[in-house]
């Protein structure tokens, strides 16, 4: 299914072609490997949902939370220093 | 009325107004975990908005480069004082911040938080979690969870700023429904350490306004949940202080979290046992209670491991906590601290999860060092599968408190 991605720090956009068994995890993996999202330094990224402003957990696939064809997915930057 | 009477009661006019409760905030205990940029100013926050008690825990001590993010940075003296003890330099300096008010109590703990058991989290109020170690994270995490506190959390990098706040309810999120597996640091790190990994990896640090907002952010979602208000619980914010773009989005719960979810035991039973008496003594107490009983030890226990070092592999007595172990223990030849093993035996790797007769090897260890702490509730079955806690009895507490009476007097 197309999915847009949203950069949040940037406002980007990119748009992929992903499984419905693709985990969040695996989609942040490849937003970083195409460079969209630079490789975090310190935490990781979280994928939410536009449509219903929830995150989807790293080993949930889109399929199980409710992604559908068309879906936007912000990208959030969860940092972990303190 | 006196000018000084006055002075106190218009402290509070204010937070009135914004509709703080001063009787909500002094009736709170806050634990915060790590005394770095992010703690230092919600516990700065905090005690400014007089809560009751504080409990500061950090292993760290202050280094040069935590300067200029750090509202409570020691001078020389203070340094020397307190040995640079992270935990030791803000309860004291935050304590004093408030030299005008008998609140907050404040209490301190040089070490590292696994080392206190369930105690501190029972006695909090709402756990606050300011540490930047992914172990220590779901640590705190899981320990608010089974003691269903809330819990407030954040990070930064760089201009990017994010905290969330679970409210540990049954079917509530924690925080490792969002985590995931990410690798737990296997070893903890000193900031300094970790300064220097995270420099030569490209990691800009934070600035202090960055922390400032996000301990601001921190304090406040604190003092809301004091107050009841739970229109932040299992959200998380995530905000950029340098675009002021900020959003708030919604945590659910995951099903394949790594998390425990379960329920934990109702059942509760105090044992006589304290925590400098032998695994086995404890162990013969529960006998004459229970059929077969397996006591749950809340870390693994490592007894020894094999040396890595080249051509090495001599065995090693290690006999610690799995989350105690500050690099992989090395033997003396290779650069290490640990003794050999009497035992010859091979395969040098023995770590165990639970305490049994089936596991004599631990029954000669103090309760203490297995983990098995006073205060903590501690999971057991019994030969019929039946669980519950068991409370190991609490002896004299861990933590140190500032007494700024009895400083004044020693000044003077």
């Amino acid at each position: 299914m197309k999915l847009e991605f949203i950069n949040s720090a940037t406002s980007d956009t990119f748009e992929a072609d992903c499984e419905a068994d693709c985990t969040a995890s695996i989609a942040v993996q490849g937003l970083i490997d195409a460079g969209f999202v630079e490789k975090p330094r310190r935490g990781s990224y979280d994928l939410v949902r536009e449509k219903t402003e929830e995150a989807i957990p790293p080993n949930v696939t889109f399929q199980d939370a409710g992604v559908q064809p068309g879906d936007r997915l912000n990208v959030y930057h969860r940092g972990s220093g303190a | 009325m006196s000018q000084a009477r006055e002075n106190r009661v218009g402290h509070f006019s204010r937070e009135r107004a914004a509709g703080y409760d001063p009787h909500i905030l002094q009736q709170a205990t806050l634990m915060v975990v790590g005394g770095g940029a992010v703690g230092q100013n919600v516990i700065q926050n905090c005690a400014l908005s007089q809560v009751g008690s504080m409990a500061i825990v950090d292993f760290d001590t202050f280094e040069s480069h935590n300067a200029t993010r750090s509202p409570l940075f020691p001078t020389e003296e203070e340094w020397k004082t307190w040995s640079g003890s992270k935990a030791a330099i803000v309860a004291h300096k935050s304590r004093r911040l408030v030299g005008w008010s008998k609140y907050p109590r404040v209490y301190y703990f040089h070490g590292a938080i696994q080392a206190l058991g369930d105690l501190p989290f029972r006695k909090a109020s709402i756990v606050i979690s300011a540490v930047d170690n992914f172990a220590a994270r779901a640590y705190i995490s899981r320990m608010s969870r089974k003691l269903c506190r809330p819990l407030v959390e954040g990070g930064f990098d760089g201009a990017s700023i994010s905290y969330a706040a679970f409210g540990n309810g049954a079917d509530d999120p924690c925080w490792q429904c969002l985590a995931g597996n990410e690798k737990e640091d296997v070893l903890r790190r000193s900031c300094d350490e970790e300064s220097r990994r995270q420099e030569a990896a490209g990691f800009i640090p934070a600035t202090q306004p960055a922390a400032a907002a996000l301990g601001a952010l921190m304090s406040e979602a604190t003092i809301r949940i004091l107050h009841g208000d739970t229109s932040l619980l299992n959200r998380r914010i995530y905000c950029d202080v340098r675009t002021g773009r900020s959003r708030s989005v919604k945590l659910t719960r995951n099903p394949a979290c790594p998390a425990r979810h379960d329920p934990y035991p109702r059942r509760k039973r105090r044992v006589e046992t304290s925590e400098d008496r032998s695994a086995g003594e404890l162990l013969q107490e529960l006998s004459h209670q229970f059929c077969g009983p397996e006591v749950f030890l809340p870390a693994p226990f490592v007894m020894s491991v094999s040396c890595p070092g080249k051509n090495c592999s001599v065995r090693l007595d290690v006999n610690r906590p799995k989350w105690a172990l500050l690099s992989h223990p090395r033997c003396r030849a290779c650069g290490g601290s640990f003794p050999l093993s009497g035992d010859r035996r091979t395969s040098g790797y023995v770590v165990f999860d639970t305490l049994s007769h089936a596991t004599p090897e631990l029954s000669g260890i103090a309760c203490r060092d297995l983990g098995l702490v006073g205060g903590a509730l501690v999971e057991m079955i019994d030969d019929r599968d039946k669980s519950l806690f068991i409370e190991i009895p609490q002896t004299c507490g861990p933590f140190s408190v500032v007494d700024l009476e009895f400083e004044r007097e020693k000044e003077t």
